[in-house]
């Protein structure tokens, strides 16, 4: 039935659905996975990386974390291509916003600005939605750390951590969990570096696997900055060790 | 007309001296060249309505900002009680010199660009640093089409994220920065020497407006577009303060001025 429906974006279905736009969500979540933790003093995102063949020569540029602003970073899940498009878009909107008003953009207006042109593909124009979503993580004068995440749709929320992409459903009631309100960044990252082994399904982090970025405040001054491939290689031993110490755990008892 | 008042927001096309059925883009591009057969660009190329000093300076937990309250028509001080502030956002207040009317239409656009903050409903509020970046550019892009507003513009407020006073200059080429002591018109020929001499960053309120006083007193007696009746406003942590219009004194019985030159001894004369 909803064959009839879901051609134009701009067609609601009897069931008062946008098929279109249900069809990109899902197609993120087919997409490598991207966990985002808010800390006390900083914000941390995590993708999961695909094209893991050794053929592939990666060049400088990640796939899954790109720069916004000096303040605002952003980690995509879905089709690259769109997500080119669209970060390219809120890296002009970020430098509009400073050459206009000499001050860096605040990161929830960033967002808006971005899920507002999304919107547009919804309801005009019969072009399809955007396949991706993005996780954003910044910092500003008014509210300090934040972490957003928006869809397709032009939906955004704000969140504490969250994760989207493959496996995202298994990836929240872990963060749920183990997520605590003083957490500090290390902490962040070491539990998203746990929730990503999850969503992998993998049995270790690997840089090639994965990127991880951080976002923080030095000297009143935001920066961010990936991972090294020994950062995330320790954090991967890390990881290894508890889990061999759960094992030997449950055996003795 | 109407369809063109709409694009500039400002005058009738009758002013500029261009047909508004031309093609826009040309016109924009162009300048005052000659475009396509029509008639050359004019834009205005005097101010009208001017006002002229404002002088603002820093002190110790703010920053106060003095103007006259005249407006003149070319040479004739003809409008005296005219109102040159205005205030954006909670913590800032601009005054201006030059044309008054653009003044006039930027007051609306500085409120407008209020209104699309305030629209935002993000709980973000505007530092005075950004107002002026914001004013320098919208000074900036209308110089470059050859049409300056043309004012200099003082602004004066509060940063709260240095919690420091902010006092800044903007003017009709889009020039932009901020100062510890700044003046327009005459008053950066006559009042600037004032303040280089006896300008200290640890003044009182009271001793910062007693010191623009003292530059204005010299303006009214000097600047024949100067008033004796000024303003002032004040911008410190706990918002902008905009004073009630008052008087300067000033001396003009001095005894040689008054005696007639026939009642003074011989060798005596009136200078």
């Amino acid at each position: 039935m909803a064959r009839r429906y879901d051609q134009r974006t701009t067609t609601f279905s009897p069931e008062g659905r946008l098929h279109q736009v249900e069809y990109a969500i899902e197609a993120i979540s087919h997409a490598g996975s991207v966990i985002g933790i808010q800390a006390k003093d900083g914000v941390v995102l995590a993708g999961e990386k695909k094209e893991t063949t050794k053929l592939v020569d990666p060049g400088k540029r990640g796939e899954k974390v790109y720069k916004i602003d000096d303040h605002v970073i952003v980690a995509v899940a879905g089709l690259t291509s769109d997500a080119n498009a669209l970060v390219n878009r809120a890296r002009i909107n970020a430098q509009h916003y400073f050459s206009r008003y000499g001050e860096n953009e605040p990161v929830e207006q960033l967002v808006v600005s971005l899920c507002d042109y999304k919107q547009q593909y919804t309801q005009f124009g019969g072009l399809r939605p955007f396949g991706v979503s993005f996780m954003f993580a910044g910092w500003d004068r008014h509210f300090g750390f934040q972490l957003y995440q928006s869809d397709p749709a032009g939906n955004y929320t704000g969140w504490k951590a969250t994760a989207i992409g493959n496996n995202y459903s298994s990836a929240v009631p872990m963060l749920k969990q183990d997520w605590k309100e003083d957490m500090a960044l290390d902490e962040a990252v070491h539990l998203a570096a746990k929730v990503l082994l999850k969503t992998t399904e993998s049995s270790s982090l690997t840089s090639d696997k994965c990127e991880f970025a951080v976002l923080t405040v030095k000297d009143g001054k935001v920066s961010h900055r990936m991972l090294t491939n020994d950062e995330i290689l320790a954090e991967s031993k890390k990881l290894e060790q508890e889990q061999q110490q759960t094992t030997t755990t449950t055996t003795t008892s | 007309m109407e369809d063109c008042l709409r694009l500039r927001g400002r005058r009738a096309p009758d002013n500029y001296g261009y047909s508004y059925h031309g093609d826009y883009n040309q016109h924009v591009l162009c300048g005052s060249a000659v475009s396509s057969g029509q008639e050359p660009i004019k834009h205005t190329t005097r101010p009208i309505t001017t006002s002229s000093t404002v002088i603002g300076l820093k002190f110790n937990g703010g920053t106060i900002v003095m103007s006259d309250t005249g407006v003149c028509y070319g040479n004739m001080l003809r409008f005296k009680s005219c109102e040159r502030f205005c205030q954006v956002g909670d913590r800032t207040v601009v005054a201006a010199s030059g044309e008054y009317s653009d003044f006039q239409y930027l007051t609306r656009d500085l409120k407008e660009m209020d209104t699309r903050d305030w629209v935002q409903e993000d709980g973000c509020s505007r530092e005075p640093s950004s107002i002026a970046a914001y004013l320098g550019r919208t000074f900036y892009g209308q110089r470059s089409r050859l049409d300056p507003y043309w004012n200099q513009m003082i602004m004066a407020g509060w940063q709260k994220t240095s919690n420091e006073p902010y006092l800044g200059y903007i003017d009709l080429y889009g020039t932009t920065f901020p100062e510890d002591y700044i003046a327009s018109g005459f008053g950066s020929y006559l009042a600037i020497p004032l303040l280089r001499k006896e300008y200290r960053p640890d003044m009182t309120e009271d001793e910062a407006k007693a010191l623009l006083q003292k530059c204005f007193m010299a303006l009214f007696y000097r600047d024949c577009t100067g008033l004796s009746t000024v303003q002032y406003a004040v911008a410190t942590s706990a918002g902008i303060r905009l004073s009630d219009v008052s008087t300067l004194t000033h001396k003009w019985d001095y005894k040689l001025w008054l005696t007639p030159t026939s009642q003074l001894p011989v060798s005596a004369s009136s200078w």
